[in-house]
């Protein structure tokens, strides 16, 4: 019994140093490609539109751009524009930018797919940054914190922000010449709504903030931001920064539902280990009836700069 | 205010009118009666025995002793015989001349023709009971049952259980009939155990040593339970020997244990104290320390139980019970002096952790208001904490200056109970049992809190000090207060020889921030009995559960906290109908049931689609709420319950979906544990007394998981698909549904085999055993990753879907002793 126990356990052990990851077949539908199409535009600035297709996840094909689709800007109705592709960025671009208050939809048709209509758009308005002020305190340690506080009036319908600061600074170069350049600055706020807020924190530019006017819903808001100076702005020497600007962006539902559920999309992937529900991302192609035209974004935003001196 | 033309109203006063009047009758029409009562405990421990049957022999009429041994029975006048029973130990039978109201305590003595056998269930046949949908498994079966890595788990065993399903691998966290883990009630010794589980819920926190019996109730309610939708798991601990000091231990892989208990005064005090520890961490001590100078990494848990038992007079007994467990993960770290630099003296030392655990205590006074009538009073306390600790001090000097810093974080959850009840059992005649009783608990409710201290002085060569500190708490959601409580009534009513019903009314109270919620749930059990050894059981029962746990993944992790009902969020409501079929034959040696049942449920609440339970935002504003499910299955389950051979074979056949307006387009999908087939089959057989072994087998439709069938490239909030090397192109997963793939199947095998030696000091016990003995890779999760391949002589990363598998074959082997 002694030996049998011992041949027992070992051969358990030896099997126990298994690996415990198995690739399998996945028994899922077959995957259907539809159109995906993502144009987010700014007010000013010429329509720009990006056009491929989904794949199969299992798929090991890279991402393709289409360049012979057609793409039809329409304003109040009428056809204004067709898009042109541009090569090196694979996208379509117009040379409409969208104006404020007018209604713009696109109707995209590739030969693989349906045709895709977009809903319609109205530029919404920019809403105004006001009452503008900057201050700065020294804190232990030497470095000082700046204080931004400014107020906008919100309209009474639901609204979506996006808020970003930029410092402008300049510097010497090598050659003894000052240089000026400019870099999105990071923020601080204890305000409920901005700390309630989206942060993208994958994005490269991640000092943003992605917000809703549930808790001031037409009311007059005032928001403050504190940023630390450093003498180094951006480990470039001798640099100090000139002014900040303050970018408040009017986004649409869909940008604001888009890129919210795109982060917790991105913060949920690798979850499955604790079994946490992945998330899926915003459409903007969904039928009233839930049946799904195409795939991605489309919006129109409108923003509100304005700038400290330093 | 009660409204009195809600239907639900209208209902129970009919069921009181009618439970009323018939107990009216039946004491009106009473002849001469006597009452015999007592309690009844084993003859070698003094532990009081419950279940036992207690049986007039002539017209075969009788009842059962209560979770603290006491039966009454009320007889007419004249010359009984009566039996008190329960399979494994010897029948005593009395002949009493019962001529004026008697007192009897009888002590059971183990039957010596079934010291060669194990015995599952003792009490009143599954075909006798009035109640459905209740399981109970002896302690010393659930040790039989090979356990992963040899620790004995009271969870896992009742995952074996029709209707019960487990969560993930090795996961202690438990799914009765469709529903949620937080909607199970864990009492243990009548307290509320907020997280049942070790190690991320690979062990649960029960230590089978300390325990004396578990009791499982599914369905059909009786009115003293409310408060959770799905299922009501009562834990009792051991009282501790009445008669001579005892021990019992264990050596295992990973932990060990020790319980002793024993007389503090002959038959009159007694305790229990039982203690378990895992030594990962000090075994690993040597080695982790040997990556890195002065770093410590370490994980341990540990519980303790124990409790005093006094017998404070024939009608006055006092239990005080207290259970305290711990999970503790921790990383210490210190800084090393730069040898090469004199001039500079610097320290750090950094110390983070992060521990869970439960406490709770019961004070319990039993009292006797005449031989009819037995009261329970119990104090509660318990509390669960969750806490995550960063300390961090570092000091610097240089030259004639000096700086020092320190940084204390901590970031805490959990809940806080303070409660009381008292419940009676009234024994009028034999055809009544009545329970009802009052229950109150205070909640404190902590959903999140951060405090940080941070202090730094710095002093200059000049001996100037600057010091500043910060002190602050963050409250991600405020604490909540709430007042909780119930009255119940009940009554196991014997109609005739045939038909028994258990009619009740259980009336809750929930108050939290100034919102009152109230409810009525009316619970009704009722058995027919067919014939000597086939009954039919129907039951109805309507609960209502005002506390909910918040759980990003639904396994049961310690961060998930606990909240109340609040004027947001509606407590949740189920219904369940169930109907079974029973029978026992070979002279109870098999008992068999077949049962169906049907549950909805109402106001379910679950966290919103990508929200974090960690976070700055208050939980109320990331809850989905509104929620419906439903829930029907098939159960049967087949024991045999004496012989050398004993164990059960159960199978599920069940259905589970969910609903909620924001998650699935609001469509109806399958809740992620609906799993349509679950097999068990649990043996065991004693060769002889120095050799025993125990198998088990079990089989369960794979889980569901929700997986993409579509990927897309993702615009980035500037407006950009990034398209190049250093930023490739990132995608987007569509999902088309909620737990929209199945999973493979699951199911393993376990065997232990223990090896019995009488010494001179007492006995011995070598269990050897072996987890998933054939190795079975059963799905864990599932995940789509590049794998590189080599196609044609060239590796390509290719797109692959991976099973990811927790446990192969573990063997384990335990040394066990008992004196």
């Amino acid at each position: 019994m002694k030996k049998l126990s011992i041949v027992f356990c070992s051969v358990i052990l030896l099997i126990s140093c298994d690996k415990m990851q198995t690739v399998i077949d996945i028994d899922l539908p077959p995957h259907e490609s539809k159109l995906v199409v993502n144009s987010s535009n700014n007010l000013a600035s010429p329509f720009k539109v990006y056009v491929s297709h989904s794949i199969d996840p299992l798929s090991n094909d890279d991402f393709q751009f289409y360049s012979d689709a057609s793409v039809i800007l329409y304003q109040n109705s009428s056809a204004v524009d067709t898009l042109t592709f541009v090569d090196s960025s694979y996208f379509y671009i117009s040379d409409i930018s969208p104006q404020q208050g007018e209604n713009y939809k696109f109707i995209i048709s590739h030969p693989k797919h349906n045709t895709l209509n977009t809903k319609s758009l109205i530029a919404p308005n920019a809403i105004e940054i006001k009452n503008v002020s900057h201050t700065t305190s020294n804190v232990s340690g030497g470095s000082q914190i700046s204080y931004i506080r400014f107020d906008i009036d919100d309209p009474i319908e639901s609204n979506y922000y996006l808020l970003r600061l930029r410092a402008y600074y300049s510097y010497n170069t090598e050659n003894g010449s000052s240089q000026v350049d400019k870099e999105s600055l990071g923020f601080d706020s204890t305000d409920p709504s901005l700390t309630n807020g989206t942060q993208d924190y994958d994005d490269s530019y991640s000092n943003k903030i992605l917000f809703d006017d549930q808790l001031f819903n037409g009311q007059t808001k005032s928001f403050e931001l504190s940023y630390e100076n450093y003498n180094e702005f951006y480990d470039v020497e001798d640099s100090k920064i000139d002014s900040i600007q303050i970018n408040l962006h009017s986004v649409s539902y869909d940008y604001f539902e888009y890129h919210k559920s795109r982060v917790q999309q991105n913060d949920t992937q690798g979850g499955a280990i604790f079994g946490s529900e992945p998330v899926n991302v915003f459409n903007s192609f969904v039928n009233d009836d839930g049946t799904i035209q195409g795939y991605g974004l489309y919006s129109i935003n409108s923003k509100d700069t304005f700038m400290i001196t330093h | 205010m009660l409204n009195l033309t809600n239907p639900k109203v209208i209902t129970m006063v009919k069921l009181l009118i009618f439970f009323f009047s018939f107990l009216f009758s039946s004491l009106i029409f009473a002849q001469q009666k006597h009452t015999i009562s007592g309690f009844v405990v084993d003859k070698e421990t003094g532990e009081s025995m419950i279940g036992v049957n207690v049986i007039w022999k002539e017209k075969f009429q009788g009842t059962t002793t209560n979770t603290f041994g006491f039966y009454s029975l009320t007889l007419p006048e004249g010359t009984v015989e009566i039996d008190f029973s329960f399979i494994g130990y010897n029948v005593e039978s009395k002949t009493l001349n019962l001529d004026k109201d008697l007192s009897l305590n009888i002590e059971l003595e183990t039957s010596a023709q079934n010291i060669q056998e194990v015995t599952i269930v003792g009490e009143e046949t599954v075909v006798e009971r009035t109640q459905s949908s209740i399981v109970e498994v002896p302690v010393e079966q659930i040790k039989n049952i090979p356990a992963l890595l040899g620790e004995v788990d009271v969870l896992k065993a009742i995952q074996l259980l029709p209707g019960v399903q487990s969560g993930g691998e090795g996961s202690s966290g438990f799914y009765v009939r469709g529903g949620g883990p937080d909607q199970n009630l864990i009492l243990l010794d009548g307290v509320p155990v907020y997280n049942a589980s070790h190690l991320f819920g690979f062990f649960s926190v029960f230590n089978a040593d300390a325990i004396k019996n578990v009791r499982l109730t599914k369905g059909g309610f009786p009115s003293r339970f409310g408060g959770r939708l799905s299922s009501v798991l009562e834990i009792d601990m051991k009282e501790g020997n009445m008669k001579e000091i005892k021990g019992e231990g264990s050596l295992g892989l990973i932990a060990s244990k020790l319980t002793l208990q024993g007389p503090i005064i002959k038959d009159k005090t007694s305790f229990i104290i039982s203690a378990r520890r895992t030594y990962i961490d000090l075994l690993a001590q040597p080695f982790v320390r040997s990556f890195d100078d002065g770093s410590q990494v370490g994980y341990y848990f540990y519980d303790l139980n124990a409790k005093l038992n006094h017998k404070i007079s024939e009608k006055d007994r006092l239990y005080l019970s207290a259970y305290s467990g711990k999970d503790r993960f921790y990383v210490n770290d210190e800084g090393v002096p730069d040898e090469k630099n004199t001039d500079v003296d610097y320290n750090y030392q950094s110390d983070f952790g992060l521990e869970w655990g439960n406490l709770t205590s019961a004070l319990r006074w039993n009292h006797l208001f005449s031989n009819k009538l037995f009261s329970n009073t119990t104090l509660t306390y318990t509390k669960y904490k969750f806490l995550t600790e960063v300390n961090e001090l570092s000091e610097l000097s240089y030259s004639d200056s000096f700086q020092k810093d320190s940084i204390e974080f901590a970031y805490y959850s959990g809940i806080k109970d303070i409660g009381g009840k008292i419940d009676f059992d009234y024994l009028p005649n034999p055809n009544h049992y009545i329970k009802f009783g009052i229950n109150y608990a205070y909640h404190h409710f902590s959903p999140g809190a951060i405090d940080l201290y941070q202090k730094s002085l710095i002093r200059d060569s000049q001996q100037n000090e600057n010091i500043n500190t910060t002190d602050t708490t963050f409250n991600f959601s405020k604490e909540l207060f709430s007042h909780d409580s119930f009255i119940y009534l009940e009554d196991d009513i014997k109609v005739n020889d045939r038909l028994k019903i258990n009619v009740g009314a259980h009336f809750s109270n929930f108050f939290t921030n100034g919102k009152i919620y109230y409810d009525i749930q009316p619970r009704l059990s009722s058995r027919y009995i067919l014939s000597k050894d086939w009954s039919i059981k129907a039951s109805y029962a309507e609960m209502q559960q005002y506390i909910h746990l918040l759980s990003n993944t639904s396994i049961g992790l310690p961060i998930d906290i606990w909240v109340p009902s609040t004027d947001s969020v509606p407590p949740q409501q189920s219904r369940q109908v169930a109907f079974s079929v029973n029978h026992n034959f070979k002279e109870g040696k098999f008992e068999i049931t077949a049962e169906g049942y049907y549950k909805t449920m109402t106001d379910l609440m679950t966290l919103s689609p990508g929200s974090q339970i960690i976070g700055f935002q208050d939980w109320q504003e990331k809850v989905e709420i509104d929620g419906v499910g439903r829930s029907y299955g098939f159960e049967l389950f087949f024991q045999k319950k004496k012989g050398k051979t004993t164990g059960w074979f159960g199978y599920t056949l069940s259905f589970s979906d969910r609903k909620f307006e924001n998650i699935n387009f609001g469509k109806w999908y399958p809740y992620k544990y609906d799993r349509r087939h679950d097999i068990s089959i649990v043996a065991t057989h004693k060769f002889n007394d120095n050799f025993d072994i125990g198998a088990t087998w079990v089989f369960g439709t794979g889980n569901n998981i929700t997986l993409s069938n579509a990927k897309y490239p993702q615009i980035n909030i500037n407006g950009n698909i990034n398209n190049n090397l250093v930023n490739p192109i990132k995608e987007v997963d569509y999902y088309p549904s909620r737990n929209n793939y199945r999973m493979a199947s699951y199911h393993r095998f376990d065997i232990g085999l223990n090896f019995h030696k009488k010494k001179k000091w007492g006995e011995r016990t070598w269990s050897i055993g072996a987890y998933n003995a054939y190795n079975r890779k059963n799905p864990f999760f599932i995940r789509f990753e590049n794998n590189p391949t080599l196609v044609n002589g060239e590796l390509e990363n290719r797109r692959v879907a991976k099973q990811i598998s927790l446990f192969p074959v573990i063997p384990s082997i335990t040394y066990k002793f008992k004196f």
